[in-house]
């Protein structure tokens, strides 16, 4: 049922892609390719945890988050080699529509997998919603925001800046799902994280505006 | 009529703030006490003591994580040198990466299996120090060769136990260990980081800290040395800590 789920949830945006100019066309792409990596990454796990289903892995914590994470910012990585580096601090809200278009999809995938029916799937699925969600969604910012950070950066750092940026976004996915996964009093840090990176996610973006940098800045 | 003398400006070093002193005494604290547990894993019988695990883990993740604020705040606040945002991301992905492994050690309960996740944030400090330094400093007249004899005999190294241990991802994980470790020493050699003594030290800390650490993980049965593996860890982010905050009193200066 997910490949009938993704089409379904893809296939109207594709027309409305047609309509979009822009940021707008830009932020519905990334999120159509959210839900596309949601999609490829549900098999690439499967495959995976039944190859590693005998040994001692706990493969939602060791496997998935490299997975997902590189699936997610795959196009972050595209947008750089296809347009070189004209990008501005709208690639934080491109990277975090792709993560949520994840989100929707693997929200889909538990919600159909646990067959949870009355009150109890409203509260699954908003505690979801404020927490796994916004987690697809920052870790992938973080890797957007990192990336407008090099603005102005020589080319030759970009390569090992990504490749650092993905693994800070892996680890922090791993260590949210430990927490959430594993653990009793854990799961409360781990339920405040992922609001706690949008917040700071936030305050970044508007960091200019928040925070002007001090007159006497050396630059 | 004769206009009157521009007034004369004289520069004076600007104090630095009451945060940077209390930073810089911080950093010294922590390398004081982590050469202490490095001292311990030496001299003291059985190279150990109750909790000392624990104790060299909460110095290891607090001060890679005092690097990581104090990075941020200082490109914040006092300067807008790039080396600070490469080294704050460096440290703190470092600190999520630690802090992954100890979660996981207390939490699951058996040893993390190697190559695993938070390898790959362990892994994420040196493409970061890298381009920083590349970034921050100027390529000095010392010939690209010379990368040469450091990289070689740590490939040597990474491929001996290679043979010794047939091609695993734990083998191989540790030949890309060797090879940016290497990698890094060379860069600080080629753009002169070591003019910074401190921040120079600490680089190449972090790299022996890796490579112990790459070591260790592959070989079944490690010798009682590698204790100096954590210690280690803790003494190289609280060099860069201090070197760090060096360059960045020159550029308030």
């Amino acid at each position: 049922m997910i490949l009938e789920f993704y089409l379904a949830a893809s296939l109207p945006l594709f027309f409305l892609l047609v309509f979009l100019e822009g940021e707008q066309r830009r932020i519905l792409s990334f999120l159509v390719w959210g839900l596309s990596a949601g999609a490829i990454a549900y098999y690439i796990n499967y495959q995976l945890y039944l190859l590693f289903a005998s040994t001692a892995v706990v493969p939602e914590v060791t496997i998935a988050p490299i997975v997902e994470e590189i699936l997610k910012a795959l196009p972050l990585f595209v947008l750089l080699l296809v347009f070189g580096r004209q990008y501005s601090r709208e690639l934080l809200v491109l990277a975090m529509a792709s993560g949520f278009g994840f989100a929707i999809l693997e929200n889909y995938v538990f919600i159909t997998h646990y067959e949870l029916a009355g009150i109890g799937s409203i509260v699954y699925v908003v505690m979801r919603g404020i927490t796994t969600s916004v987690m697809h969604g920052c870790m992938t910012a973080i890797i957007g925001y990192g990336i407008f950070l090099t603005y102005g950066f020589s080319r030759r750092s970009l390569p090992a800046i990504l490749f650092g940026l993905l693994t800070v976004a892996i680890t922090v996915h791993a260590l949210f799902n430990l927490l959430i996964g594993h653990t009793g009093f854990g799961k409360l840090l781990a339920i405040d994280l992922p609001l706690l990176l949008f917040v700071l996610l936030l305050v970044v973006y508007n960091r200019e505006v928040l925070f002007p940098a001090p007159p006497e800045l050396i630059s | 009529m004769t206009s009157p003398d521009p007034p004369i400006r004289v520069d004076v070093p600007r104090t630095p703030p009451v945060l940077f002193t209390v930073l810089s005494a911080l950093f010294q604290v922590l390398l004081a006490v982590s050469i202490g547990l490095f001292g311990v894993v030496l001299v003291v019988p059985g190279h150990s003591f109750p909790g000392f695990h624990d104790l060299s883990n909460y110095t290891q993740l607090f001060t890679s994580a005092m690097v990581t604020i104090a990075c941020a705040y200082a490109y914040a606040r006092w300067s807008r040198d790039v080396l600070l945002l490469h080294a704050g991301f460096a440290a703190g992905g470092w600190t999520l990466a630690n802090a992954f492994w100890y979660s996981y050690t207390l939490i699951i309960g058996t040893s993390l299996p190697y190559p695993t996740v938070a390898d790959a944030g362990f892994i994420g400090v040196f493409p970061f120090l890298i381009a920083g330094y590349q970034e921050v400093f100027a390529r000095n007249r010392f010939p690209s060769w010379i990368g040469l004899l450091v990289l070689c005999p740590l490939a040597a190294g990474a491929l001996w136990l290679m043979a010794d241990l047939g091609v695993t991802p734990a083998t191989l994980l540790t030949l890309l260990f060797f090879l940016l470790c290497g990698s890094l020493v060379v860069v600080s050699l080629l753009y002169s980081v070591y003019l910074y003594r401190v921040l120079f030290l600490g680089t190449l800390a972090i790299s022996l800290t890796h490579l112990l650490n790459a070591y260790r993980s592959t070989v079944l049965e490690p010798h009682w040395l590698f204790g100096i593996v954590g210690p280690l860890a803790a003494i190289s982010f609280a060099l860069l800590g201090i070197g760090l905050l060096v360059r960045t009193k020159e550029a308030l200066q």
